[in-house]
This record gives C-alpha cells, structure tokens and sequence, in this order.
C-alpha cells in the first residue's frame, strides 16, 4: 500500500498540522459529493492561484521514494526514465494512493521529456482531462524583450479559461486576485520558517519546514494557512536566544525533486551526523521563494502570475545558468552552509547537467565543497551513499 | 606500563585487513577472506595479527574499522571511511602522495589529497561493480580459466591490446568469447581488459583532477597490468608501496588514525 500521508519528522512541533492532513481525504470525498473538482499538477510552473481561482482544489503530486510506483510506470516510459517520472504514472496506475485517484483532472507544465508523455499517458490511459502549460527557456536570455512573458500570458490565459470551462465557473479577475493574496500569505509563513535554519539556534529544523511545505501541497490552501499561522504563533513564543546551538555540519541540499516520502537521501545525511539547513529544490524553499507582487492584487493578475512564475521556478532547464549559480551560492553563503549534497535522481538529464559548474562555482567562490549522490528510489545503494556522505562529512570537518 | 598497541581493520567486499602500530610503528597486518559474516572475519584477523605478534587482545587500546563493513564491527571504537583511511595511509607511505587510486573487490575511489595531505575530493563508483576487481576475478575464471594472479604477467606478453567496449562484468564477458573465438590470444584479451578497466578508472578521476604523484592501492594494484595500462592511458607514472602490501594501506591509515586519537586521549588525560 502506498503512503498517503507525510511521516512528520518532529511530531511534537507539527501534531496540529498532521491531525489536520489525516483528515484531508475524508474531507476531499465529501467535498467531492457536494460537486467540488479536485486539480492535480506535477511541476511547480503551474500556479495553484488559478485552479483556486475556479472554486478547484489543488494537489501537487509530489509523492516519491517509494519502488512500486516507479515499477508500474515503466509500463509507460522508458526504464531510464526517471524515478519521479515514472512514479507520476505509477501510483495513479496502482490506484493505491489516494490523492493521485481523487483528482478529475490535471495540469501539465512542458518541462522535460517525460513531463509531456505524463500528460499524454493520463489523458490517454487513464481517461483524465488534462490542461498543458508551454514554459519558455530564453525568458532569462532575453529579460528585456516582451516575446517570452507575452507568450507565458497567452499560455496562462488559455490555461484559466480550460479551468474555468472544466469548473463551469467564470474566473474574474477579482476572484485570481483574492487567490493570489492567499497563496502569497502562505508563502510569506513558509519562507520565515525557511529562513530560521540561518542561525545555529533555531526552533525549527529544515526538514521540518520541507514536511510543512509537502503537507501544503495536499490539504485545503485556506486551512493549511491557518495551520501555518498556528506554527508561526508557536514558534514566535520559544526563546530563541537560550536554546543550545547546533553544532552538527551544515550543509545544503541540491538537485533533483526531493518527493513527499523521499527519505533515503536524507536520513543518510541525518544519521551521519549532519544537518541540512537550507536547499535548493523545487519541492522545498524554491516552492515558496518570492511572492507574486502586489501589482497582482490592485493590476492585471495574469501579467504578475506571469512574472512571478516565469521568472522564479528553480528548475535549470528553465533557468539561466548565472541566474542559476548566483541563486545557489547566495543561499550556501546565507546559511553558512559548509558543504552541498547534490541529491540527482538518476536519468534527470536536466538537473545532472549543471552539477559540474555548480560545484566549480560553489568551490571558488565560498570554497564550499559539493557531493554528487546519483541514486533512485531502490535501497540497494544505501551503503555508498552511507561511504560518500560520511567521507564527505569527514573532508569538510577536516579534524582528520 | 602496559603496550600501547593499536589497530586498523579494514572490512573490504572480499578480504578483511588488519594492521597494528606500536608506538607508530607497523608491528603486524594480515590479509583474510571477508566470508559470509564480515564483521566476524575481521575481528579473527585481527586477533589472528595481535597473537602472531605476541601480545594480547586486551594489549590492543584503540581500534579504527574501515571499509563497507565498518558498520557491523562492534569491536571497533570508532569507524572512519575507507576514503579518508586511504588518504592517510598513502600520505604515511610517501609525503609526495595527491591521488590515490584505490580499486577493490567491488568498487574503485579515486582520492585526491591536497598539500597538507587533507582528502579536498574524491569519486566512488556507484551501485555497480563493473571495472572492480570482480571484474577481473570473474573473467580470470570463468572464461579465460587462468588464476587471477598471473592476470598482469600475461598481460605482458600481448602482441596487440584487444578493444574492450565494456567494463561491464556479464557483457565482457560476452565479448572475450566473441573475441577468443576469432582467434584472439588470450593474452591480448587480457591487456585489453585491463585498459578498459584503466579507461574507466581515468574517466572516474578526470572528476576530481590526476595530481601527482599517484598512488595506486588495493588487491587490483598487484596486477601489473593495469598499473601499466593505467600509466600509458594517463601519460603519468603511477606508483605502487613496496615496503607495505597495496591491500593494506586503507587498513594502515585506520591504524594511523586510531594512534592519533589514542595518543591525543593520552596527553589530554
């Protein structure tokens, strides 16, 4: 069976919240019964603001680290194909994960080959209405000239009136920009629990805030933000200044999809004794870095969406390497991180691709040192991840 | 006063290795097959290596476990990777040390040591054991039928260094049938095994830099073959410790480093 919900790793800070999560498919089935249409999407170029928009429920399909899944999608892509990809078929096939059977349609951001045979294969196979998304690759080359982002508008305009039509409600603008107000609230907390990993002394873990961000991928937008105020009120009331300071290593986390239930990687790092504290993916800080501006909320709501989701995503494939590399190393030198794992699912071209000139850029500018950890969701490896992440942890502490 | 003695065991895929210093200086090291319970081989090895230099299990103060099994060794007071243990031990060997090769049963690092001997980076291959030492032991057996030690002399009599496209252990496999059964020397099968198995190697280290001096380490650094070919493929002299067997050294730089913290207790208490 597969999971369906999130093993918080610090139950006592997130009990509120994982009570909430538990009941989120009982409360989805209902919402069902009473007419309410569920949204799946993959990628993060999808803005939730829109499927919001149209009295939708969002779900980010996100779950990962599990082997079935990535087992039944081969029966779609390819056996080199990545672990993440053929899970996005796997579970919706082996109908065992709640989500990915409650949604009547889904989003599909064009963001790599697999991505677009996804949307195919649910639509074909599976007998789901799905909404593509074009995502442009020159809009950082080109910032000053309007051709890219008039096309990502066109795109999401075209994307809001398929939602609308599959919804059977028009989206006015006022409704997008109530939604945008509510998704940048949630990103605002997110980023502040991000942000309290920069001190040694913080009342909340990295991976904590990764399994907050996940839970928010699946619950009710509007609820999960009331959870996340109730953390932030709990947080706010812990003093800071006397907790011991963490003296574990510090290091980043980059690469590849970091899935809900993708564990391998980082119970490595954290059994060998170190600390993640900041990261770059695209289902951890990246997802809830900057919010949509507020011309969004008083002008057009599309040309910020636009803006903000073109221009943004945390994907290289979409990004411009020196945009890229200053990302990378402005996050390693806030966070005094003393080294970067380089978590690449294997067969992602996209991300693989960039490792070299991340870890050449990393080591001149901060001398801050990158492992490379090629792996997918099969635990026969777990014993040279185990080698590399202590031989790495011994390197930069250097007393040997 | 009682013998300050301590040890390094190195728990590797195929053999165990156990090394003891006396004040700093090699006293005893053995080499041992890891069996089917590594963390049993190892602590017989090493007891096996305390008796034979006449002293006791309890003489031994400090113990440092390496290699894959270091995890399962609960006789060791502290485990330390195979990479840094590497590192050490070459830098003990030769001052000039700044890449250590190190190919083993099932699987090949590459360690590059800065200046002060510091590991600054290093490659280990990933789940698959192609181009390993396995490789080799495999295709000795079960195709060319020659024992594994005589793999580098024979190397040496090639006329022709055979095209192996794969390190890969069951398709070589394939391919030296295909190319004995077009009329191949066996000997010219076996250099071209070893350049493959050096080309891959190559290709693993040109990700962290070939500094010299280069040391090569591990059951495969007896097979002159491959130091050969690897020398040939990188332009570069590639040495192999002579006063200390090459499959010892991970177990030497254990060793080291037990006597380092052993030492450090000492004087702080």
């Amino acid at each position: 069976m597969a999971e369906t919900t999130i093993d918080f790793n610090n139950k006592a800070l997130l009990d509120s919240l994982a009570t909430r999560l538990e009941q989120e498919p009982a409360r989805i089935t209902e919402a069902k019964k009473e007419g309410k249409k569920v949204v799946g999407y993959f990628c993060p170029h999808i803005p939730e603001e829109l499927i919001l928009a149209a009295g939708m429920l969002p779900v980010r399909l996100a779950f990962g680290g599990e082997l079935e899944p990535v087992s039944a999608g081969e029966d779609y892509l390819k056996s080199y194909s990545c672990s993440f990809a053929r899970s996005c078929l796997g579970y919706r096939k082996l109908s065992d994960n709640f989500y990915y059977t409650v949604v009547d349609a889904i989003c599909v951001a064009y963001t790599c080959d697999s991505m677009r045979r996804i949307q195919e294969y649910w639509e074909k196979y599976f007998g789901i209405p799905t909404f593509s998304l074009g995502v442009t690759q020159t809009h950082d080359r080109f910032r000053s000239k309007p051709h890219a982002k008039e096309y990502f508008k066109n795109e999401l305009n075209l994307l809001r009136s398929r939602l609308a039509d599959f919804s059977g409600k028009t989206i006015k603008d006022g409704d997008i920009r109530k939604t945008i107000a509510l998704c940048n609230k949630i990103r605002e907390k997110l980023w502040l629990f991000y942000e309290y990993p920069r001190s040694k002394q913080t009342p909340i873990e990295w991976r904590d805030v990764l399994d907050i961000t996940h839970s928010g991928f699946l619950m009710d937008r509007a609820d999960f933000l009331n959870e996340l105020v109730k953390i932030d009120q709990d947080l706010r009331k812990r003093k800071i200044e006397e907790m011991p300071p963490d003296t574990r290593p510090r290091l980043m986390i980059g690469g590849s999809i970091i899935g809900i239930g993708d564990h391998k990687v980082l119970d490595i790092i954290k059994q060998a004794g170190a600390n993640i504290v900041a990261d770059s993916t695209c289902t951890g800080s990246m997802f809830s870095r900057k919010r949509v501006s507020m011309s969004g909320i008083i002008g057009s709501p599309i040309d910020a969406l636009a803006e903000r989701y073109l221009y943004n995503v945390p994907c290289p494939f979409m990004t411009d390497l020196p945009k890229r590399l200053n990302r990378v190393i402005r996050i390693a030198r806030d966070y005094g991180v003393q080294g970067l794992v380089y978590y690449n699912l294997q067969y992602c071209d996209i991300w693989r691709a960039e490792f070299k000139f991340i870890k050449d850029a990393l080591y001149k500018e901060l001398s801050v040192p990158s492992l490379l950890i090629e792996t997918d969701y099969s635990p026969t490896d777990v014993g040279t991840i185990r080698t590399k992440v202590e031989a790495f942890l011994e390197m930069i502490g250097g007393q040997l | 006063m009682s013998s300050s003695i301590v040890a390094g065991v190195d728990i590797g895929s195929t053999t165990v290795k156990a090394l003891i210093l006396k004040d700093g200086e090699i006293i005893g090291g053995l080499i041992g097959p890891t069996g089917t319970n590594p963390a049993l081989a190892g602590k017989q090895i090493l007891d096996t290596v305390v008796n034979d230099a006449h002293y006791a299990a309890s003489d031994v103060k400090y113990i440092v476990a390496t290699g894959y099994g270091r995890v399962s060794a609960p006789f060791a007071d502290k485990t330390i990777t195979e990479i840094t243990c590497h590192g050490r031990g070459a830098r003990h060997i030769s001052s000039q040390i700044r890449t250590v090769i190190d190919i083993g049963g099932q699987d090949a690092k590459i360690v590059s040591l800065g200046e002060d001997g510091r590991v600054i980076d290093f490659v280990i291959n990933d789940k698959c054991a192609s181009g390993t030492g396995r490789f080799l032991e495999s295709a000795a057996q079960l195709v060319l039928h020659v024992p594994l030690e005589d793999l580098g002399e024979l190397s040496s009599k090639a006329t022709n260094i055979c095209k192996i496209s794969t390190t890969c252990t069951v398709f070589a496999q394939t391919e030296i049938v295909s190319l004995l059964a077009a009329g191949e020397s066996k000997e010219n099968v076996i250099a071209g095994l070893h350049s493959s198995i050096a080309n891959r190697v190559i290709g693993m280290a040109k990700r962290v830099g070939v500094k010299p001096t280069i040391m090569m380490t591990g059951g495969v650094a007896k097979n002159i073959g491959v130091i050969k070919a690897l020398e040939k493929n990188l332009n570069m002299e590639v040495i192999v410790p002579s006063d200390i067997d090459p499959q010892l050294v991970g177990a030497l730089g254990a060793a080291l480093i037990a006597n380092e913290i052993f030492t450090n207790g000492q004087r702080g208490g």
